[in-house]
């Protein structure tokens, strides 16, 4: 018992913070805020638990459908009724699970990651109703869905086609195949909890401990994306307008906020635009969409000598991007759970001073890259 | 020449102010919020309301865009600006120490907008581009911008807006009561509401959309407005929240998880002049025949009611507490059109000014939430059936296959 106590790697540890790796791979990071009165409780499961989706694209969208429901199908309810509440999301680098609420609460919440961990048991009937809702969700992919699931393909190459899914495959899913995907999403290597709030942190820390060492044990993988040629790279997809993408190498380096800075700025000055990026500290795509050619063609006239009057503009941008961050939502939770796994030494308070800091020179590049050395995708109806 | 200035000047009106001053003496900051509120949506305004909404805090005839900058460099906190289909406002903070500069400066921005300099014409290009999101135009549609405003519409309506309700200003912090309002009438003293058009008086209100450029079509069950602190807007709004706000609700729990019918359905609270209004969305797929699904929708709703019991009311009275006073993902009272009360330092400000600009007492959130834990299980019940049974169903279609 001794040794499997010692045998725990300490990153770091206060009376106020805990952060820990478990010998089963699984690591958590506890934080307390004193005066609160409020918990956060989030848990990642990394995408590459179930790479590719084990062949079915949407399965992990599938799962954290049916993962949310908890094994009685009562685990919102439950919740709710304590004030607390859950979300879950997927995203190209894991699925999400955050319950938020008052801290007398906080045994609760924490007592949830076990139903969240537990076997997928799920009846053909109950799955035929999970699709017809998964189905009707892809009504809210957005009209730059397809742009952004090329940018991923042709810079990353990464697997699947879309995290969404692909409802003929999914509907092809058994319940025991879902089982199966289920335990390898939830399984230890690739498993990340946070949480924050007005709470004892050794005692929270001790309770976590316990539920994830009761996680499914598997490997811890850590998986780089490989960056594809992309420079002049020109795709087309099935849509109305254009858009261009580039490589973001993680939230932690200044050209990505300066990128997703001066894209938001561009958002906000010219007709037409939608900038989207999944904020991770794993390289990805920050996509810059255009309802049409010609909303590119306006930001042609950007020069050089534009950068004293557009530079604080885009690092306004990059400012407030990085206050929506910060702002302790669910996405704020999904984050700090990520980066317990993709940048355990990265700290988050950096990234406002970043944002502010970024020279003219990075805010210049980054317009660079939009107006041309993106990857280029065209539209075609 | 002098004649024709003396003209005009003789036909102008002194800005209307209205104060509600909120000493809070241990306050680190004063939190000033200026709001404009519409008397009527016209639809011969909407347009121009957007574009108001947008170009607002750029500048004003007293300060320059860059003196508006300074001022952000200065507090540390630039003016922020929102809106939504019956109001805008300026939310400025500022340090105790130049709470005059700061009040001054967000009246302003309200009450002065500068259209010579303000580059609407721009921000108009960027509104008619803009990318459609179905839930935004679920919320509050944008217009269809298909024609460019003329030269003085917007500032003409700007004109017309600020003429009838004037600039109502919300202020916390360290000032004494009278402070804020004394310094307003010597610095408003000067300022104008220039010459305007009047609206024919049978200028049509705006009404809802029936159509939407989206693949998405909106079922939308709304209520009457709930009048905080009046009888009754207790037990009104858990009805709302047990309708719903959350999983545990009952549009989530048939229209979603028991008939799949839809991926996304909410529960929220809209700001308008008359009070909040409660808003139960099914957003899906639009398909032929789907009219049908509305009925669905109702009927759903009405039976859930039927199961109503201690337990649902204690569920929407803890729900209610945490998206009125904590972050919450299900968070749902809107203070703009597109932020909701969220646990934040000028929340409790941003309700109160609301609630002021509703013509009701400005109940603080804390008290709010006290008078909702009184609400009892027939009172609760009795509301969610009249909320369903009084409310007016729209449908607003979008384009199958899209």
């Amino acid at each position: 018992m001794l040794a499997t106590l010692c045998s725990f790697l300490v990153l770091a540890q206060s009376p106020e913070v805990i952060s820990k790796e478990l010998p089963n791979g699984s690591k958590l990071r506890v934080e307390r805020v004193a005066g609160t009165k409020q918990v956060m409780v989030a848990l990642y499961a990394a995408a590459s638990s179930l790479p590719g989706d084990a062949g079915t694209p949407g399965t992990r969208h599938l799962l954290e459908h049916l993962i949310a429901k908890g094994p009685d199908r009562l685990l919102d309810v439950k919740l709710e009724s304590a004030g607390l509440s859950l979300t879950a999301t997927t995203e190209r680098d894991g699925t999400n699970f955050v319950i938020m609420g008052p801290s007398d609460q906080a045994v609760m919440a924490v007592e949830s990651l076990r139903e969240l961990l537990a076997p997928v048991q799920v009846g053909e009937e109950e799955l035929a109703i999970e699709l017809k809702i998964i189905d009707q969700e892809g009504v809210f992919r957005n009209q730059f869905a397809r742009f952004l699931d090329s940018a991923w393909l042709g810079l990353f190459d990464p697997g699947i086609d879309s995290v969404y899914g692909n409802l003929e495959a999914l509907v092809q899913l058994k319940p025991a195949d879902l089982k199966t995907a289920g335990q390898a999403l939830m399984g230890s290597g690739g498993l990340a909890v946070f949480v924050k709030g007005d709470i004892d942190p050794g005692v929270t820390s001790l309770r976590v401990e316990e539920i994830l060492m009761k996680a499914p044990k598997s490997e811890s993988v850590t998986v780089t994306r490989n960056i594809l040629e992309s420079i002049g790279k020109k795709e087309t997809v099935k849509g109305k307008g254009s858009a261009r993408a580039v490589v973001a190498a993680g939230l932690d380096r200044p050209m990505t906020l300066a990128r997703v800075g001066t894209a938001l700025a561009l958002m906000r000055s010219e007709p037409g635009f939608q900038v989207v990026y999944e904020a991770s500290f794993d390289r990805g795509p920050i996509l810059l969409y255009g309802v049409n050619e010609e909303s590119f063609a306006a930001i042609k006239k950007y020069t050089r000598d534009d950068m004293r009057r557009f530079a604080p503009f885009a690092r306004l941008n990059a400012m407030s991007y990085v206050n929506g961050l910060e702002r302790e939502g669910p996405e704020y939770g999904v984050l700090r759970a990520k980066l317990i796994r993709q940048a355990p030494a990265f700290d988050m308070k950096q990234l406002q001073s970043t944002a502010a800091g970024l020279t003219d020179d990075e805010i210049w590049s980054a317009l660079q890259d939009w107006q041309g050395g993106a990857m280029h995708i065209g539209g075609s109806l | 020449m002098i004649s024709a200035v003396l003209g005009i000047v003789l036909a102008q009106y002194p800005v209307k102010l209205s104060v509600l001053e909120l000493p809070k003496p241990e306050a680190q900051t004063v939190s000033i919020h200026a709001y404009l509120w519409r008397d009527k949506n016209f639809v011969k305004e909407e347009q121009s309301w957007k574009l108001i909404c947008a170009i607002t805090g750029v500048n004003s005839l007293t300060y320059n865009a860059g003196e508006v900058g300074f001022f952000g460099g200065s507090a540390g906190i630039r003016p922020r600006v929102v809106s939504c289909p019956d109001f805008l406002r300026v939310e400025v903070v500022s340090s105790p120490e130049k709470w005059k500069e700061s009040v001054a400066l967000a009246a302003s921005l309200v009450a002065q907008p500068n259209w010579r300099s303000n580059q609407w014409e721009e921000k108009e290009k960027v509104l008619a581009g803009t990318v459609l999101d179905s839930w935004s135009e679920s919320l509050w549609p944008m217009p269809a911008f298909t024609e460019k405003l003329l030269e003085d519409e917007a500032g003409n309506a700007h004109a017309r807006i600020l003429d009838r309700s004037g600039v109502r200003l919300i202020v916390e912090g360290p000032v004494e009561i009278g402070e804020v309002r004394d310094e307003m009438a010597k610095v408003a003293r000067l300022w104008s509401v220039p010459e305007f058009r009047e609206l024919s008086r049978y200028s049509e209100e705006s009404k809802f959309q029936r159509k939407q450029n989206l693949a998405v079509t909106t079922f939308e069950l709304s209520g009457k407005p709930i009048r905080i602190g009046e009888a009754g807007s207790a037990a009104q709004f858990l009805a709302t929240v047990a309708l719903g706000v959350g999983k545990g609700s009952t549009l989530w729990e048939t229209v979603r998880e028991k008939e799949g019918l839809a991926y996304r359905t909410e529960g929220v609270f809209w700001p308008t002049r008359n009070g909040f209004v409660p808003r139960l969305f099914m957003l899906r797929r639009a398909e032929e025949g789907e009219i049908q699904y509305a009925e669905t929708m109702v009927k759903s709703l009405e039976k859930g009611i039927e199961t109503y019991d201690t337990v649902s009311l204690s569920r929407a009275k803890v729900m209610a507490e945490q998206i009125l006073l904590h972050p919450n993902s299900f968070a749902s009272v809107y203070v703009d059109s597109e932020n909701t009360l969220f646990g934040l330092p000028d929340d409790d400000l941003r309700w109160r000014g609301l609630l002021n600009g509703m013509g009701l007492p400005s109940v603080p959130l804390a008290r709010w939430v006290e008078m909702l834990k009184e609400v009892d299980e027939k009172a609760f019940q009795a509301a969610a059936k009249k909320l369903v049974e009084e409310a007016s169903f729209r449908v607003t279609q979008g384009i199958p296959g899209l």
